[in-house]
């Protein structure tokens, strides 16, 4: 079969059972499984019950010998003593006496028995031949000819050799009772086949009825609708594949409810900005003489630079969003990433003023790369950004001991207002906004830092600055190298 | 003098070199990365504006091919600021300076003079001393005949160096060297380089000239 055709012909199966993957394609089903399985060992048992029937039917010869055997024995038994001479008695009616047939035996059936005294007969049954089943009278068995027939014949004679029983079966009554035994036996098996089979069938569909069910339930569902399977009255077998099922389903929806929050904070976060540009392009419009079309044009670029940063800031925060839970992470030193980041503030603090202090060690990490970009983006931005004009903000790096583990240390401070002390824990949360602070953050990038140090398995602590005032962020990320293992 | 500008986004590209074209400069644009390879032929060039978001084949691989065949053109890469890792991927390719969108055309010529003024005098021919060997169209450090590995800062400190050999250069002058500081910035990283150099290299190669700077080989 072509593998197409195959997972064509399997589509049109169960839904469960589609995604079985290395299993023949006759047997994605599991409801064809059971039932071919199940009939094929109902078969094999009646083609064994049969065979040993048939071995036993081989060996018949031996049967009816012992039958014709047994009858001749008893027959020969059953003599009176002295029947040779009764016999001889000329009153009896020689050669013409018969067994009388009981009421109601069939013919068919009957052994031939004959008795013989000294070659004359004297008893036969109806069903015998009126010739000797054995002309040789040699005690034994024998395969006769008698009237173009085969008979299987049987000789005993008593001890003084003068009576002879003979027994006989004409091949046509054998073929009776193997038909009779056959018919029976046959009508037996056909039906004791036939109902199993029904049975099986019902049963595994019986059985499968939950799982139909449960396919009808997906099938009708919204393409939307992430609410939890019902898993109540479930088949113990299904039940885990529902539950996680379900574990799936839920931790979808909460992809799907931050993206839906997501797309639903950024349209707010930048409508304000875009609104400002809109009406900073029109001061631009509208300036009267170059002086003021320069003013407002810096304005402007001001404005844009802002709007880019929160744009920045939303796609950072999708990117952390995206449920990409283990970013790929490689080994790093967190000095060369501070220095690069803190290059890119350049402007910035020229803007204002302010000055960046750069103190690094060599601090080994591993972790993403573009993560720790943003982390160390969003604590700078945030610094200058609280710090006072003219200020300056700090930035060092190295390893340190905390507990038993070696850690990385990162201090970013500055000389601004700070944060009271009830304040410091809600700085990380998502669009908080230290009230009565200047600046313009869009309350974001803290909460970004937060769940990246979570993400690397850090730790944040917050507290005033080196001089008492303003504010430092430490960030404690696990090193993975020991401060002998110079780099 | 002559600037190429790789970049695929027409608008911005001719924005840019509209910018640049005030402040003195020629731009030439071309918008992918065969285009750039073709215009690159003849070193025609006094920089390079590289965008590394071009579509199709990166602009990462016109850098390569261009320091592939000995070109030592001074190269600004364009880079998004949360693509830390291709613009460190950039400067280790072989980039001389990076600017992270969106930029401001002042800033860019800034960069661009900068490059240019320390691409002048600069040869292609491997640097030697002692036992050190430095490729700097392949950016590789040689001691002993054996590659050693340097972050970018510290292969940037030790070429500053080793372009002046005897010559004592003062801290801002390595930190313009290493990373174009304008002073807004105040460090110990030259320093924290310098220990780097002198694990890596050997303790005697790099003298420290004490409240003045730093000098390779013997003190002159």
């Amino acid at each position: 079969m072509a593998p197409d055709h195959a997972a064509k012909s399997s589509s049109a199966g169960t839904a469960l059972a589609a995604e079985a993957p290395a299993s023949p394609a006759r047997f994605r089903s599991l409801r064809t499984r059971l039932l071919v399985a199940l009939l094929a060992i109902v078969v094999v048992a009646w083609v064994v019950a049969a065979g040993t029937w048939l071995l036993i039917n081989i060996d018949e010869q031996s049967i009816w010998d012992r039958t014709l055997r047994s009858t001749a024995k008893t027959a020969l038994a059953s003599l009176p003593p002295n029947f040779d001479r009764v016999i001889a008695d000329p009153a009896s009616e020689k050669g013409s006496a018969q067994f009388v047939r009981p009421e109601g035996a069939e013919a068919q059936s009957e052994i031939a028995v004959q008795v013989w005294v000294n070659g004359e007969h004297v008893v036969r049954t109806p069903s015998s031949p009126a010739v000797p089943l054995k002309p040789d009278f040699v005690n034994g068995f024998a395969d006769q000819r008698i009237d173009g027939q085969v008979w299987r014949v049987y000789d005993v004679s008593d001890a003084s050799g003068k009576v002879h029983v003979q027994a006989g079966k004409s091949p046509r009554q054998r073929a009776d009772d193997v038909l009779r035994i056959a018919g029976a036996g046959g009508l037996a098996a056909l039906l004791l086949l036939i109902l199993p089979g029904i049975a099986i069938w019902w049963v595994t569909r019986w059985s499968f009825t939950p799982i139909d069910e449960l396919r009808r339930t997906i099938a009708t569902r919204e393409a939307l609708d992430l609410k939890p399977l019902p898993t109540g009255k479930l088949l113990v077998e299904v039940q885990p594949l529902v539950e996680s099922f379900n574990a799936l389903l839920l931790r979808l929806d909460s992809a799907i409810e931050n993206e839906r929050r997501f797309i639903a904070d950024a349209a707010h976060e930048l409508r304000t900005p875009l609104a400002v540009l809109l009406a900073q392009v029109q001061l631009v419009l509208n300036a009267d003489d170059v002086a003021e079309k320069n003013a407002a044009a810096k304005q402007l670029a001001a404005g844009v630079e802002r709007s880019a940063r929160l744009s920045e800031q939303l796609l950072d925060m999708a990117r952390l969003d995206s449920g990409n839970d283990v970013p790929e992470r490689t080994e790093l030193d967190l000095s060369d990433i501070v220095v690069l980041v803190a290059r890119d503030f350049e402007n910035t603090a020229r803007h204002r003023s302010q000055s960046i202090g750069i103190h690094v060690e060599t601090a080994p990490i591993r972790a993403n790369i573009d993560d720790i970009g943003i982390l160390l983006r969003n604590l700078l931005d945030n610094a200058l950004r609280y710090g006072n004009e003219g200020g300056r903000v700090d930035i060092s790096c190295q390893l340190a001991q905390r507990g038993a583990a070696r850690v990385a240390r990162l201090s970013v401070s500055d000389d601004g207002p700070g944060v009271p002390v009830d304040e410091r824990t809600r700085i990380f949360r998502r669009f908080h906004r230290v009230v009565g602070v200047g600046g313009s953050g869009s309350g974001i990038g803290l909460s970004l830092v937060q769940r990246i140090v979570t993400a690397h398995g850090g730790s944040i602590d917050v507290g005033p600055g080196p001089q008492g005032r303003g504010l430092e962020i430490v960030v404690w990320l696990p090193s993975n190298r020991d401060r002998s293992d110079a780099r | 003098m002559k600037v190429l500008m790789v970049e695929d986004d027409a608008m911005l590209a001719d924005a840019v070199a509209r910018g640049l074209g005030k402040q003195g400069w020629h731009v030439d644009c071309v918008g992918d990365a065969a285009a750039a390879r073709l215009a690159t032929v003849d070193h025609q060039y006094a920089a390079i504006v590289l965008d590394l978001g071009l579509p199709g084949s990166s602009g990462l691989s016109v850098l390569s091919n261009l320091r592939a065949r000995y070109d030592i053109t001074p190269v600004v890469i364009i880079t998004a600021r949360d693509k830390l890792s291709d613009r460190i991927r950039g400067l280790d390719t072989g980039a001389d300076d990076y600017i992270v969108k969106p930029f401001q055309t002042d800033e860019l010529s800034a960069r661009l003079r900068a490059v240019v003024r320390r691409s002048q005098g600069r040869v292609a021919p491997a640097l030697k001393f002692r036992d050190i060997e430095v490729d700097p169209a392949r950016r590789t450090v040689k001691k002993a005949g054996v590659l050693v590995d340097l972050s970018m800062n510290e292969y940037r400190t030790l070429l500053a160096l080793m372009e002046q050999p005897g010559t004592t250069m003062r801290r801002e002058q390595l930190e313009d060297r290493v990373y174009g500081s304008s002073g807004t910035i105040e460090s110990n990283t030259i320093a924290v380089y310098v220990h780097h150099l002198r694990a890596k290299l050997g303790n005697d190669v790099i003298t420290t000239v004490h409240g003045f700077g730093y000098c390779f080989g013997a003190k002159g």
